[in-house]
């Protein structure tokens, strides 16, 4: 897995290329605890290259989802692979009561976070 | 085949397996369900069924017949059987054993011998039926 980050609109999109598995999971964790502790609250995932993914990645994007709740935060993942997609449906994560939502395209991604606005 | 139990085999297995699925015959949605099963069963081989860590070691093996192909994945631990916790449903246990229910057509875990097996089978006939389903 290769991973990196770049602030677009003072929102922190995350590159990932490759497998996540949970081998690799910790180094993307270490990176988003990296992120929302410098006070960011809305993330990018951007998955297009990425072509495995399993509860290991998974359980990153949940810990990631609990820890930007309390502050109304917002996580976007772009992905177009279906097969990704499949299993990202499969244990909820874009269920109406997360704050986790799936994107085909960065550039949609972006516009959507930045223009939602938060209330209080 | 057989590794030792170190985060970094992950990968090798699960290329090991996808290999067998293709010969198989499943289609590409299918072998990565098998790939994200059985990453799951190895994941957990290594994190929870290895007693002496890297100096343990966790057995795939593969047995297909005419109807299923069956991914074996033994340990030589016990498999973590408590009731997860609230904060562990949201974490990567609750999700793997999930994970492996959805996309396997059965799956067993075997504690009796002295370590872990976890069996996971995959229908043949629910690949074919796929093809069929019309709406």
């Amino acid at each position: 897995m290769e991973l990196s980050v770049k602030v677009e609109e003072e929102i922190p999109v995350l590159n990932i290329t490759g497998e996540i598995d949970h081998f690799v999971a910790p180094k993307l964790q270490r990176q988003i605890d990296e992120l929302i502790d410098a006070g960011h609250d809305k993330l990018v995932f951007d998955f297009s290259e990425v072509n495995y993914l399993d509860s290991g990645g998974i359980g990153v994007l949940f810990n990631a989802m609990q820890q930007l709740a309390p502050r109304r935060g917002r996580m976007a993942i772009v992905c177009g692979d279906p097969n990704v997609i499949r299993i990202l449906e499969l244990v909820g994560l874009f269920d109406k009561r997360t704050n986790v939502s799936l994107f085909g395209r960065l550039d949609k991604a972006l516009k959507t976070l930045e223009g939602e606005i938060d209330v209080g | 085949m057989e590794v030792e139990s170190r985060g970094d085999n992950l990968a090798k297995v699960r290329k090991f397996v996808a290999g067998i699925a293709k010969d198989c015959g499943f289609d590409v949605q299918v072998i990565y369900d098998i790939k994200v099963a059985v990453g799951e069963a190895t994941a957990n081989a290594v994190e929870h069924g290895s007693p002496r860590g890297e100096a343990n070691r966790v057995k795939i093996a593969c047995l297909c017949d005419a109807d299923t192909l069956m991914i074996t994945v033994t340990d030589e631990g016990v498999f973590k059987r408590a009731f997860p916790s609230p904060e562990e449903t949201v974490n990567y246990r609750g999700h793997g054993i999930l994970l492996m229910l959805a996309l396997m057509d059965k799956v067993t875990i075997d504690e009796s011998g002295d370590g872990t097996t976890v069996s996971l089978t995959k229908n043949f006939r629910s690949n074919s039926a796929k093809a069929t389903k019309t709406a």
